[in-house]
């Protein structure tokens, strides 16, 4: 171990959602002034304003800092942000590969939940030296002695002297950097070996192109070396090598094992750079590149149109603009007969999702209909083909189908114990298989189910929110994709199908879903002049029905004294929401209709 | 002079009742204590006097006391309410000079004296002639009564109108059928036909939960049938909610729809005149003191306000739209225009273009809002 290396100490933060990673992180910076207190901007290492306004971290970021320990030593902390939710876990075990250690955020009033769980074991997974820190100390409901036995207990690791803090008070956080230099171990990696650096997270720049973060594990990178990204083999000259300031970045001309830095070669996407990839020099490189790597794959689709179909285009432009930092958000062009012109998008899961729609509607400024989402089936067809099918509408006819098969999750969830029942009742309706359960201590437990992916998507964070009062947490990965009795349902207004509505159920679930959607779609769907048949329908067969009734009284029958004012108003606030309407052949349907069918409630 | 084709409606709100109905969201006060009548008839006075200043190129040819039950205003107030209207603007000796009345509320010997100041047309608020009706809507007079006020009406009146309801609660389609029929039988010549509505804040709309109305689909039928056996009867549906025979149409709420211009004047009284439409506030007390009368709310019309409010109201006649007209005032061809969203409507036969005009079926009358809304 170098000199230099002595010094370093590379750790994350992980934490379940809330828990309070990303104010610790601003402790921290204050703390090793970075950042002057009243200069900061509450959680600065989320720059993003959703994230802020969540509370989450969405995308990794790293930051240099420099501490002068208790020992009188100046030590080179390099803090990896990680994201915070299941969506990105592999994000997240990319972004750990690059540490040596960990500090496990547990919030002393709800102890250890699924993520902190999930991610504790992606950091043992990655040989890390976990640190746990016991937060919000400073709340009446704290308890910090159950916190601790509940990590020794559930986790497994010791925290008899870990820190317990305050981050939001400020309480305590000298001692979580004392033993971040004491109980961390310092990186080592052969300074004369040959180059193997870890991606471990991008961000587009439209002066520098992709700025790529990355973690030296052997071997050195200097400005101008050309050199390998593994997976691909695409060679780039690297323009600048530096470090990443709390304010911005800091050239250095240099990084060497054991440290976390940047470099930009001129590369024009994020996609180019995939997280978790090797880089190496393209001459005398590393022939082995480091485990681990893997392409990311969305796991839920959905189609995104925009409400008013003049902003196709804006959509477009605002999609290209997110995806130059986002890799993992894939789309392409979709047109669908009810919702004109749109794309189809696969997101990491439905958070991904979530913030992706959030993001268009609110940075972008669009409006947008967005069709229920899907996961992607794998269908093997009679002539032997074997095709992956992520769009509803390009299922094919049952007759061709040989076997349907649809990805399945390992699910975690933890629960205070009384909702156990619930909850068991919730994933045997989704048609979870159980796999085991342990009570954490007396109050909480955790089980393990085998999950339909396609049932997850299918409101079940609202659902399982709903039955444990907000306090069951659930985590999963995928697993496979397992053969199922899958059907396509469709649904026909006025004789005609709407595309946009079709989805993937399982044949069991197919009634049940039909007859509430037909009867959500009555609900939502204003009448008009002439009776509108709805119909649920599996192929031919049509397996529910509802009548929009024709549209009656409707005028204002008397004109109160020459109050002509009054109608007026009336008619131009009916005409407002005219004008919202959608045109699906014969029948106006609103936006909120379309919504209405995605947004079901927890089964009735 | 061009004057003498400036016509002009006048109407009077009274603003009294003996108890609110359940359904009514009008403007009106229940307390009664004699002095508030001569009160409010020389508050109106003095408005008349104040504005009839604008209008004397006018000729009048409509008068319209409305309410409110203008028959609780004893007929010597009404009386001078009406020579000052004479006596302020030019009254034409042909003019149509309108009361409503509830039953009940006035005899043969008011009858006799109201036709002596002047009024020709009185308008009864029969409703419903089903007790059990009658007190859903909380109604004062039974039907019986309501029948007798109508045959009365009928001596005294050359043109007497009803006023009628469907949608009421307990109705049924035969308890309408039969109250259509009995109100005819008095030889009413006018018919006012209103769906009823619930009106928030009303009593009825806080009670709408625990009452029995007919469904919609037979609301729709009493709708129907009514235009069918009053077409029959010879009276033709010439606005959405009125039917009359020939030469019978109330020709004061004809000016609404024809976009002509009336001045209101009382409590909660609208006004469309040189332009403008303006309404007077709601409060009695406010308005007694009053020398000076501002309206309370008032809007200048611009040339898109004028042609939505021409097609608005136009389509609520049976003569609709006069294509010629519309290219006259506007400049444009309506049909043309609308062509694209009017189609579906003239093939689902809510709508007729015929001899260059554009009107609305019995069916379009019905859902004219939602029309209204598509076009506009």
């Amino acid at each position: 171990m170098t000199e230099k290396q002595k010094h370093i100490r590379n750790f994350s933060i992980i934490a379940h959602i809330d828990h309070g990673k990303s104010t610790l992180a601003d402790r921290i910076l204050e703390k090793t002034g970075a950042v002057a207190a009243r200069d900061m901007e509450e959680q600065l290492l989320d720059d993003m304003d959703l994230e802020r306004e969540r509370g989450i971290t969405i995308k990794a970021r790293a930051i240099h800092l420099n501490y002068t320990a208790s020992d009188g030593e100046l030590y080179h902390f390099n803090l990896i942000d990680t994201p915070g939710h299941v969506d990105f876990g592999y994000e997240v075990s990319r972004s750990l590969n690059a540490c040596e250690g960990a500090l496990l955020v547990v919030d002393a009033t709800q102890g250890v939940e699924a993520q902190t769980l999930a991610n504790a074991y992606l950091a043992i997974d990655n040989d890390l030296e976990i640190l746990p820190v016991i937060n919000k100390i400073d709340l009446a409901s704290a308890d910090v002695d159950r916190t601790r036995r509940e990590i020794e207990d559930v986790i497994g690791i010791p925290a008899e002297d870990c820190p317990a803090v305050s981050a939001k008070a400020g309480i305590n956080i000298e001692d979580v950097l004392e033993k971040v230099v004491r109980d961390i171990p310092a990186p080592s990696g052969d300074e004369d070996a040959p180059l193997k650096a870890l991606i471990f997270d991008s961000h587009y720049d439209s002066y520098l192109g992709v700025v790529v973060y990355i973690r030296v594990l052997d071997g050195k990178i200097h400005t101008g070396d050309r050199i390998r990204l593994m997976s691909t083999g695409a060679e780039f000259d690297v323009v600048d090598v530096g470090m990443m300031e709390p304010f911005g970045l800091r050239k250095c001309g240099e990084l060497s094992a054991g440290e976390v830095g940047y470099f930009t070669a001129s590369i024009k996407t994020v996609g180019e750079t995939r997280v978790g990839d090797t880089i190496t020099t393209a001459e005398n490189g590393a022939t082995e590149p480091l485990p681990g790597f893997r392409q990311v794959r969305p796991m839920v689709y959905a189609g995104i149109y925009p409400a008013d179909g003049a902003r196709y285009g804006d959509l477009r432009d605002a999609l290209e603009k997110l995806q130059l930092n986002d890799a993992a958000l894939i789309y392409e062009p979709e047109t669908s007969v009810a919702l004109g012109f749109g794309f189809r998008c696969g997101f990491l899961g439905l958070l991904h999702m979530e913030i992706i729609e959030e993001r268009l509607e609110r940075e972008f400024n669009l409006d947008l209909i967005t069709t229920a989402p899907s996961v992607i089936y794998r269908i093997k067809k009679r002539g032997g083909e074997t095709v992956m099918i992520d769009n509803p509408s390009n299922y094919p006819n049952p007759d061709e189908i040989e076997e349907a098969a649809e990805p399945v999750v390992k699910a975690n969830l933890i629960t205070p114990t009384e909702y156990i029942g619930g909850i068991m009742d919730l994933c045997q309706d989704r048609r979870g298989i159980f796999v085991d359960m342990k009570y954490l201590d007396t109050e909480r437990a955790e089980l393990h189910y085998l999950l339909p992916l396609n049932e997850i998507v299918y409101d079940f964070f609202d659902a399982l929110k709903s039955r444990s009062k907000g306090y069951a947490s659930l985590d999963y990965e995928f697993s496979e994709h397992r053969p199922s009795k899958l059907v396509k349902l469709d649904f026909l207004l006025n004789g005609e199908m709407v595309d946009a509505l079709s989805f993937i159920v399982h044949e069991e679930k197919a009634y049940s879903r039909a007859r509430r959607i037909a009867e959500k779609l009555k609900a939502n769907i204003p009448r008009q002049l002439f009776e509108i048949p709805i119909q649920a329908a599996i192929g031919n067969k049509v397996i529910a029905r509802e009548t929009v009734k024709a549209m009656r009284k409707d005028v204002l029958a008397k004109c109160y004294g020459g109050d002509i004012t009054r109608k007026k108003k009336l008619l131009e606030k009916q005409k407002e929401g005219k004008k919202k309407m959608r045109r699906l052949g014969s029948v106006e349907v609103s936006p909120e209709a379309f919504m209405a069918v995605l947004k079901l409630d927890d089964d009735e | 002079m061009m004057t003498s084709n400036r016509t002009l409606g006048i109407y009077v709100h009274i603003p009294f009742c003996l108890c609110k109905c359940l359904y009514c969201d009008f403007c009106s006060y229940t307390e009664q204590d004699g002095g508030v009548h001569s009160e409010y008839a020389d508050a109106v006075i003095r408005e008349i006097r104040q504005y009839a200043e604008r209008a004397r190129d006018y000729t009048v040819t409509s008068v319209y006391f409305g309410g409110g039950t203008p028959t609780l205003m004893p007929t010597t107030e009404l009386s001078r309410i009406l020579s000052a209207i004479g006596q302020s603007f030019a009254l034409s000796p042909a003019a149509e000079i309108t009361l409503e009345a509830n039953p009940k509320t006035v005899d043969a010997e008011q009858m006799t004296a109201l036709r002596q100041i002047g009024f020709n047309r009185i308008s009864i608020g029969v409703q419903s002639l089903c007790n059990s009706e009658l007190l859903a809507l909380g109604r004062l007079h039974t039907a019986e009564e309501a029948i007798e006020t109508l045959t009365l009406a009928m001596r005294h009146f050359p043109r007497v109108s009803a006023d009628l309801m469907y949608g009421i609660p307990e109705q049924t389609a035969e308890s309408f059928e039969r109250t259509l029929l009995r109100t005819l039988d008095t030889g009413v010549t006018h018919l006012s036909l209103y769906g009823l509505i619930l009106e928030e804040g009303t009593p009825l709309y806080q009670r709408r939960t625990h009452l029995t109305l007919p469904d919609e689909e037979t609301e729709y039928a009493m709708y129907l049938r009514a235009a069918e056996i009053l077409s029959a009867r010879g009276f033709s549906h010439y606005e959405i909610s009125n039917y009359a025979k020939r030469g019978k149409e109330c020709q004061h709420n004809l000016r609404y729809w024809r976009a002509q211009e009336y001045m209101g004047f009382g409590i909660a009284a609208h006004s469309y005149f040189g332009g403008v439409r303006y309404g007077n506030g709601q409060d009695l007390s406010t308005y007694l003191k009053s020398e000076i009368f501002a309206p309370k709310v008032s809007e200048t019309l611009s040339d898109a306000d004028l042609r939505f409010e021409y097609i608005m109201l136009a389509l609520r006649l049976a003569e609709g739209i006069e294509e010629l007209d519309h290219r006259r005032r506007f400049d444009t061809d309506f049909w043309q225009t609308h062509r694209a969203s009017l189609q579906k409507y003239v093939e689902g036969g809510y709508l007729k273009r015929e001899n260059g005009r554009v009107f609305l079926s019995d069916a379009g009358m019905y859902i004219e809002n939602a029309i209204l809304a598509d076009i506009l």
